[in-house]
Parts: structure tokens; sequence; C-alpha cells
């Protein structure tokens, strides 16, 4: 029982029926242990609307490893590193179960999206707000980062382009 | 041969046979001179060129320092006649001669002390504005006539010469406007202000609709400049000011008609509104 | 006053087992192990990996019977509720299910039909059913995915104990005979091995003998609070239960780590670069001056300059007053520049002179109680045998000896701790306005003081002079004749002389051995009583002292004899809590009634001493022979009249 077995398997079952219209899992060409995952952000939050991409590592030892996900999209979330998208979720870590499927992963991070947990948070300014009990800022920052760096269903995306300037050069740097 | 040529060779032949009789015929020292002013003219020569060269590349130390000068002078007739009847001009002083040392002044302020043109209040902002890319800044008090949240619930009303500065501002740099607000009319308010103004957009000069954040804390408005990581804020709040002074390069306190300013620091600028600061 | 009960309680229990003479091996000690002075010992009892086994098998046994669930459960519940079976039944019999749910123990699932295919949760094949595992929640996986989910928790330390089903919702435990059924003898052997330690590691009343080796445990047999408690393992060394540290009584844990931190640390490097070295003044290294000339030169830097006043030596030399003063020095300093710099490094200087004399004398009583633990196992092993021969006795009476080394060891740990204690109670700057402070911390260092004189006699007592009295019986004529079979003469050893000779040693070390004890068990319980009570009180009443001291001796004495006068035996619970109720009841008393009161103890104390055939030193407790002397034997202290001063 290699990860690499597993792992076809898993593949032929999300091929076989496309169980979840929020999460999409898609291989890398060249190797079977790298994955890309794009997720829509769920319902009722300020992440509606838009999509990101998860960049997803398969250990050797899966499953009885957890695999190592972080998101690729930057996205403004307590408990989502801002600058290198690490995820803070117990099941990558502590609690992990060698019966969690990628699919299950993904599920998780959807529903860490709609329920941030401000307790321990990789991002502290968005952990603030919510401990501020600020929805009104946390939900506006998070729609805004959304708007200009994640992107829409349709395909055309206003990710935004460098402002131009005649003479001040200055870059898009968020 | 042509002719043309033989006569230029005679007169080549008698140039330099003239030539060559008055440097024997005259006395070595004034050879000597001759050669010192030629050499100096030479020196010069390479002097003023370097000289333009410099000037073509935009900086010239001996300008900057006057401008600089000049500027400073501006900011302190600006500030001493805004609060010349409050006992503040020494902390004053150092701010504003700090704040002219971060926003770097690289255009002559001939351009600052032009008059309220509209080349001339781009040109001001784009001065002052050198090496920032992201402003943020509070609406209440600063782009709107009201400062509590309370009072937005009933209309907003932009502050005269605003709306022109932030969008000379948006020209220049990603502006993010912030606002504390009650509920969503209040939301409403500001942004119905906003848009009368023609401030949102996606135009140049214009800043998009979705760069503007609402809020319902203190705390919140602080962790929201936080992330955001501005070159500049601009707030009429003091305790936001406050909040803000340790993290943030710049700051730009737009002080109210009756309250204190707040903790004095280097990187806090005092003025009595946008309008103010950005012209002459 | 509900303090007395207390010690009331404690010393009845210290007197019973003060020398135990049962061979019980229950008990951690035996008269072999050293005499402890610790007043409030508790019951505790050392038990080996075998024992331990048992002991895990009985509570086992008896959580089983009385919950009814088998074996697997049972262990569950014991690690859960720190394997105290009477919390287990406390928190079972309250309430079932939620501790049920808690651990993971859930009914039986009916397995439903054998002989159909399920798909393993983990690998995704498809596997008989009958050929597959599960926990009692009967989620089914394949026995190649148990084996690496089982490998890999144990390999993730003893937390495989609490290990659950992997299916991520169900919280049933994985009973042990599952893991054992699916791993290998290796990991097998560590989860048994896991297994024995929890009983330990999760059992507040069981610790591990902390000493390298040794694999006892040492379990108390009484409710287990936070305050010190030393113990000793079979294996010979002290420990204290609370803080695993060695035994450390009187002092408690906080300072004993403080002490072992501070004396690790570098704050006292730090403290010493601050008193003794100045920092250069252009690339700011420390700098010790190492010889009397004022220019000093940096040896990173080469910069060159003045010691007192730092500035550079261009601006120095003949100008400023020469190579040893420095005017510049003399008049910043009368200015008062230097104030506060130099009044930093006066205090670190202080400081560290200070921790300096206390760790000392620490280190130097550590170092002896080493030594005197060899010695003592070189005089068990060789010096005894040699010594039998020369004295014809038999080496089961030379044990006074072995007792004397015993409380040689025991008195230098304890008087290494009061040391750091020491430290830690009498703080950096006494203002001189706190005389309590200054008269506790005089009336501490007299009773050390006093403690360790006797220390270092009896030391040098059953050291050297045995040692020399060996030398002399050697060299006695007689005894150099060897047989041809090797056998040495020992007619000498019966004479009369050598007899004499040998019991006034004798009685002279049994003496000081005694006398050393007292005075370290009065340090100990000073110690741990506090030192304002007692000095509260013995400022009050100076008579009652005097009073008091005599009070323990006649007390012991009537012990020993068996008989006691009426006005003793009031208070012939114990030494100190007589002196201690002696003194709260004479502080009620009017202080002339108190001299008249004194007087008649005084008669009753010959009458006594006649009796028994001797009298005591009333200031270091030594038992005198002779009733007719006036003066003590082993300190000069006169036999009646006040006590003077040592």
């Amino acid at each position: 029982m290699t990860a690499k077995t597993r792992v076809m398997k898993e593949y032929k079952e999300i091929s076989r029926s496309q169980a979840d219209e929020a999460i999409e899992l898609l291989p890398d060409e060249r190797n079977i242990l790298l994955w890309k995952g794009l997720i829509k952000g769920p319902q009722e939050s300020p992440y509606e609307g838009h999509i990101f991409e998860l960049g997803i590592k398969v250990p050797d030892s899966y499953p009885l490893a957890p695999p190592a996900v972080h998101f690729v999209t930057k996205i403004f979330h307590p408990n989502v590193h801002f600058k290198t998208g690490e995820i803070c979720l117990d099941i990558l870590k502590t609690s992990w179960s060698p019966a969690w499927t990628l699919q299950a992963v993904c599920r998780a991070v959807l529903a860490l999206l709609s329920a941030p947990a401000p307790d321990s948070p990789l991002n502290c300014d968005a952990g603030n707000l919510l401990r501020a009990q600020d929805m009104r800022g946390y939900s506006s920052m998070a729609r805004m980062y959304a708007t200009r760096l994640a992107a829409m269903p349709q395909g055309s995306s206003i990710v935004e382009q460098p402002h131009p300037s005649s003479l001040n050069t200055f870059k898009e740097d968020h | 041969m042509p002719p043309l040529a033989d006569d230029l060779r005679g007169l080549l032949q008698l140039f330099w046979s003239r030539l060559a009789r008055l440097l024997t015929g005259t006395p070595p020292q004034t050879i000597a001179l001759t050669g010192v002013l030629g050499l100096a003219a030479f020196l010069y020569g390479i002097y003023q060129l370097r000289q333009a060269g410099k000037r073509r590349s935009g900086t010239s130390p001996r300008r900057a320092a006057a401008s600089r000068a000049a500027f400073q002078q501006q900011q302190q007739q600006v500030q001493s006649s805004s609060i010349a009847h409050q006992q503040q001009s020494t902390p004053l002083q150092p701010a504003c001669a700090q704040q002219s040392h971060i926003l770097k002044a690289s255009q002559p302020a001939a351009a600052a002390s032009a008059a309220n043109t509209a080349a001339g209040l781009a040109g001001a902002v784009r001065a002052q504005l050198a090496g920032v890319s992201i402003i943020t800044m509070s609406a209440p008090g600063v782009l709107l006539q009201e400062t509590e949240p309370h009072q937005l619930q009933d209309g907003a009303c932009m502050q005269e010469s605003a709306a022109e500065i932030v969008g000379a501002m948006a020209q220049v740099a990603n502006v993010f406007i912030l606002a504390q607000v009650e509920d969503e009319i209040g939301e409403a308010t500001v942004r119905c202000a906003l848009e009368e103004a023609e401030l949102l957009g996606l135009k140049q000069g214009q800043v998009k609709p979705h760069r503007l954040l609402f809020c319902s804390t203190l705390e919140g408005k602080v962790s929201m400049v936080r992330q955001l990581e501005p070159g500049l804020h601009v707030d009429a709040a003091a305790a936001t000011i406050e909040s803000l002074q340790r993290f943030m390069p710049q700051l730009l306190y737009i002080q109210q008609a009756h309250l204190p300013p707040p903790a004095s620091g280097s990187n806090i600028g005092i003025a009595r509104s946008l309008a103010e600061v950005f012209q002459a | 006053m509900e303090d007395d009960s207390d010690y009331e309680d404690s010393y009845v229990a210290s007197d019973v087992e003060d020398y135990p003479t049962s061979e019980d091996g229950d008990y951690g000690y035996d008269p072999q192990t050293e005499p402890e002075i610790s007043m409030r010992r508790a019951a505790y009892t050392v038990l080996s990996e075998e024992e331990l086994k048992l002991r895990q098998q009985e509570a086992l046994q008896q959580v089983m019977q009385v919950l009814s669930i088998s074996e697997g459960e049972a262990v569950r519940v014991l690690r859960h509720c720190k394997w105290d079976v009477n919390r287990v039944n406390e928190e079972w019999f309250a309430d079932t299910e939620a501790l049920r749910d808690k651990i993971g123990l859930v009914d039986e699932q009916p397995t439903g039909s054998g002989r159909r295919k399920e798909s393993c949760g983990i690998c995704f094949d498809e596997f008989w059913v009958s050929e597959m595992h599960a926990a009692p929640c009967n989620h089914s996986f394949c026995r190649g995915c148990w084996k690496g989910y089982v490998h890999t928790a144990i390999s993730g330390g003893p937390a495989v104990l609490s290990l659950r089903c992997p299916l991520p919702d169900c919280s049933a435990a994985v009973p042990a005979a599952l893991v054992t059924a699916v791993s290998d003898p290796k990991h097998r052997e560590k989860y048994h091995l896991y297994s024995l330690r929890s009983f330990v590691e999760d059992n507040q009343r069981l610790e591990w003998c902390p000493a390298p080796g040794c694999e006892n445990a040492v379990e108390a047999l009484h409710e287990v609070s936070n305050e010190a408690m030393d113990v000793t393992c079979r294996c010979g060394s002290s420990f204290c239960f609370n803080c695993k540290e060695e035994a450390h009584r009187p002092v408690d844990c906080e300072t004993v780590k403080k002490w072992i931190i501070k004396n690790s640390a570098e704050s006292e490097n730090l403290n010493w670069i601050l008193a003794n070295t100045k920092p250069c003044p252009k690339c700011k290294r420390p700098i010790e001056k190492n010889q009397g000339c004022m220019h000093m030169s940096c040896s990173q830097c080469k910069h060159e300059f003045c010691w007192l006043c730092l500035a550079s030596w261009q601006e120095h030399g003949e100008r400023t007053g020469g190579f040893y003063n420095c005017n510049k020095y003399e008049s910043a300093k009368k200015r008062g520049d230097y104030d506060a710099e130099s009044l930093k490094r006066e205090h670190a200087r202080v400081s560290l002179q200070r921790y300096m004399h206390y760790y000392q004398r620490w280190a130097e009583n550590d170092r002896a109680r080493s030594q005197a633990l060899s010695s003592k196992a070189e005089a068990n092993d060789k010096k005894l045998e040699v010594l039998s021969e020369f004295v014809a006795t038999p080496t089961s009476q030379l044990k006074f000896i072995l007792d004397a080394w015993a409380q040689v060891v025991e008195c230098r740990r304890i008087l290494k701790w009061t040391y750091a204690y020491g430290y830690y109670r009498f703080g950096d700057n006494i203002p001189d306005e706190d005389t309590a402070q200054k008269q506790q911390q005089g009336f501490f260092e007299f009773n050390q003081g006093q403690a360790e004189m006797f220390l270092e006699k009896l030391n040098g007592v059953v050291e050297k002079d045995l040692d020399n009295l060996v030398e002399e019986f050697k060299r006695e004529p007689g005894l150099s004749e060897v047989a041809p079979d090797g056998s040495v003469f020992v007619d000498q050893a019966s004479s009369p002389e050598r007899q004499a000779v040998w019991s006034k040693f004798r009685e002279q070390l049994i003496g000081l051995t005694e006398v050393t004890r007292m005075h370290f068990v009065k340090l100990v319980q000073e110690l741990e009583k506090g030192l304002d009570q007692l000095l509260a009180f013995y400022s009050e009443q100076p008579e009652a002292e005097a009073e008091a001291e005599v009070e323990p001796a006649a007390v012991s004495t009537a012990e020993a004899s068996g008989s006691a006068t009426p006005a003793q035996q009031a208070t012939a619970k114990a030494p100190k809590r007589s002196k201690r109720s002696r003194i709260s009841s004479r502080a009620a008393a009017d202080k002339a009634s108190n001299s008249a009161a004194a007087f008649s103890l005084q008669e009753a104390d010959s009458e006594l001493e006649a009796e028994a055939g001797y009298w005591q030193c009333r200031r270091c407790t030594v038992i005198n022979r002779d009733l007719n002397s006036q003066s003590c034997s082993m300190c000069a202290q006169n036999r009646r009249g006040p006590i003077s001063a040592s």
C-alpha cells in the first residue's frame, strides 16, 4: 500500500463521480503526488463568488501521514498566513486520520473558510478583527482581497493590473 | 589638382608658418600662461558637462536642498498661521521638519507654490508622496465633514477640495478608504457621498470601488490599516493615530478644532485639513 | 495552636519509627540506611519492577470486578483516572455514560453477516469482512492498514495508549488486544513497555527513582501534596518526591530549583563581568586589569586609555598626575560624575561576593558529603575487619562507626542546603533598621554555626582519630608477630588497657554522633517552622530558652531510662514540642514565677541523674558518666549555672 496506489484510487474515485461542485482536484501530469485544488468560496461568507487555489503535496507515507496543503491564492483569513499561504488546521497536523481523503481535506478547508477560529491565528490582523467582533471590517477586508486576488468562476478575473503611472513607479505588492 | 585644394594648402601653410613664428617669437612665460588658461578652460568645460548630466537625471543636491528649505518654509507658514493662537509651535516645528524629511521633495518647490491649478495640485501631491505606494485614509473627518460614526446616519458631506486631492492621490498611489460606521445605513451614506463626488470608479484618478472598506470598531480599523501596510495613513481620530504610531512609517493627523493632538512623534504630521497639506 | 496538633501526629509517627528494629522489607529504610533526621516523615515504599507489575494487575483486577468490564477497558478507565481506584469508582458511578464516551468505550456493535466483501476505508481495496479487523465500533479496516496505523502510533510515543478508531468522527478506543494482534514483536514490546510505564508516569502516587540505572519506583502511601518529601530508594539514592531533585529538606522545592538554576546560569558570569571589568571605550569589549599601571591597552582594538577615567591615553600621562593617579578621575569623582556607575559596580560586586560566600560553602559541603559516602563504603569493606581483629569485638558490634559515617553524610546534606536557604532568606540588602530580620539572621547563623562545629568534630573523630587509633594499635608490641599461616596474634586485643582505650573512644564517638544529630534536628525544625515564630518566643523568654534546653535533654534521658518525673511527663511527647509548649505556657506566666519554676526543675534533674547513673550536658547534650564531675567532658560546659556562650 504505497502513497501512489492510494492516490490513484482517489483519482479514480474523483473522476468517476463529481460529488462536490465546489471542489475541483487536478493532479499534476508529471507527478501524481502533486495536486492542485480549486475551491469555491462558501456561500454566506465574504469569499463567496471567488475561486481559490490550493497547492497539495502528498508525502510518501500517505495515508498514514497528512498531505501538505497551502493556499496558492492569497487570502485574508485568520487561520491562513497571508504571505505564505500556510493553513492552521488540526486535521492537517495532529488530528490526521488515514481515512481522510484529499476531497475530505478540501471540504475541511472550505468549512474553515465558513467558520474561522480566531483563537489560533496565523494572520493576527484578521484574528484581531474577529476577536473585536468587527464582522463588518473582517468581511469587507476579506471581500476586498478576494476581489483583488482571486479569480471569478466565469473565468473573467479582475485581478488587478499594476497601476498605470507615468512618473512614479510603485508596485502592486498585495 | 583643383585650384581649391591648392588654395587650401596654401592657406594652411601660411597659417602654420605664422603660428610657428608666433610661438618661436614670444617669450616662454606667455606660452606657459596660455597653457594654463587652456587647461583651465578644458576643466571648466568638463565640469559643465557633468552638471548638465546630473540635471538631466533629475537630482541635484544643491537644488534639492534649496527646494527642501523652501518647502519647509512653506510648511512652517501653514502650520504657524493655523495654530498661531495655540501654544504649540515647538512640537510642530520638529513634526513638520521630520515630515519633510520623509516626504522627499525632488521637484523644486516652485511647483508647489504655484497657483491652485490642477496641474499644480497634482504636482504638489506627487511631490510629497514620492516613495509612497499605498495610502489609507479614514473618511470621517478627512474626506467628510462628519467625524463620528453616529453622525453618518443622516447624510454625509464632502469637505471642499478633498475630492480633488484624493483624486490626485489616486493617480500616484493605491488609495484605500476606510470608514467606521454603525450599520448599513452608514455604509450607504458614505458610499453615496463618495460616488457623488465621483471618487469611486475604475478610471484614472478614481478609487476602485472595492477599496472602500468599512468596520464597526476602532480596533478593527487599526487591524485593517496594519494589514494593508500603507506608507501613509491619514486619520482624524487621535486614538487611531496613537495605536498606529509604533507601526506606521508616516501618519497624518487631521486635527479637529477643539481637540488636543495625540502624542507627538517623529512620524506624525498634523494639519487642519488635507487642503492645508497639499495645497499652496 | 492548630499547628501543634499536626506536629503532634507527625512526631508520634516519627518517634515510633525513629530507630526501626523490624526487618520488615515493606518500609524503605532499615537499620542499615542512614538515620533520617527529617522529622515530618511520611510513609512510603519502594517497588521493584516485578512489584510494579503486581500492583498494576491488582488495580486492574479490582476495577474489572467492581465495574464488570474487560481488562482492556479497565486499562483505559484507570489511565483516565490517573490509576486512582477510588477516583475510578467515583467517576464511574457518578455518570457512567459520560465517562464511557470520554474514554471511547462503545458498546460492541453487531458484526452482521460474515461472508461479504467490504472496502477498507484506508486503502480502498476490497476484502472479506471476516479478514478485516475492527474496534468495538465495528468500523472495519484491512489488516495491512491496521498494522501501518498502529505502527505509526507506537512510533509516536506513549500517546498510543489512547489510540482511537481511524475513522475521523469515531472516538472508539482501540483495545490493546487488537493492537498486539496486528503489530510485529518489536512494536508489541514497545506497547507493553508504554503500558507499564504509564502505571508510574500517569500515577500521582508513584515516581521513578531518578538514579541512573535504577528501575525502582517509590510509592507514597498517603495523599500527595505539593510539599517537599524526601524518600530513599532501595538503590541508596535519596530524592525529593515532589521535585525529583536530590533530597533537600529542610529547604523547599522552589528554593532548590532557583539555586540550581542560579548555579548554572549565565547571570553570575555577567555579574562578575560587571563587577570586575570595564568596557573598552572604543570597542566596548570587557577588560580586566591585571597589572598595576593605569595605562591600559585593549588587546583587540589596540586603543590605549586610562583605567580610572576611561579617557584616551594621549591626553594623559604626566599632565594628569602621573601614571598612577588621574586628576581627571579625582575631580570628576568629587563632582559626583561617576556616582551612578560606581554604585552599580559596587552593588554587583557586593552581590557577587555574597553569592560566592554561600556557593562556596554549599559546594564544599557537597564535596565533603561525597567523600564521606565513599569513606563509609570503604570503612564497611575494609576497616571494620581490621578493627575487629585489633579489639576482639565482632564486626556487628562495630556498627556505631558506620552509624557515625551515615550521620556525617546526612548532616553534610542538610548543612549544604541550609546555605542555599540562607542565601535566599536573607536578601541582598537588609536595611539596618530591620532588626527583626537581622535578629533572625543572627539566630539562624548561630544555630548553623553550632551544628557545623559539631559536624566538623564528628567528621574529625570518625575519620582521623579512628585512623590514628588503628595506627597506634598496629605499632604496639606483640602484634607485629605474624604466624606462618598469616594470622596475627590477637592476644593483645583482649588486654584491659586496650579495652579501656577502645571503650572510651566508643563512648566518645557514640555521644558525639548523638549530639550532632540533635543539633541538626533542631536546625531542621527551625528552618521548617520558620524563623519568625521561634525568634519571637525566644526573644521574650531568655530564661525559658535556657529552661527548654534542659527539657529535651531530660526528656530523652527519661525515654532512655524509662522513668519520668510528673513535671516532664506532661510534656513527654517530643523534644521540640515540649520546648514550644513550655515556651507558650511560660509566655503567659510571670517572670518571677519562671525563675522559681526553673529552680525546682533543676532539683528534679539531679534526682533523675542520680537514678540513671549519668548526667547530660545542657549545651551539647552529651552523656557524662561521671556523676561527680562538674564540667562536661565534651564541651567543658559547667554542669550547673547559666550556659556559657560558645
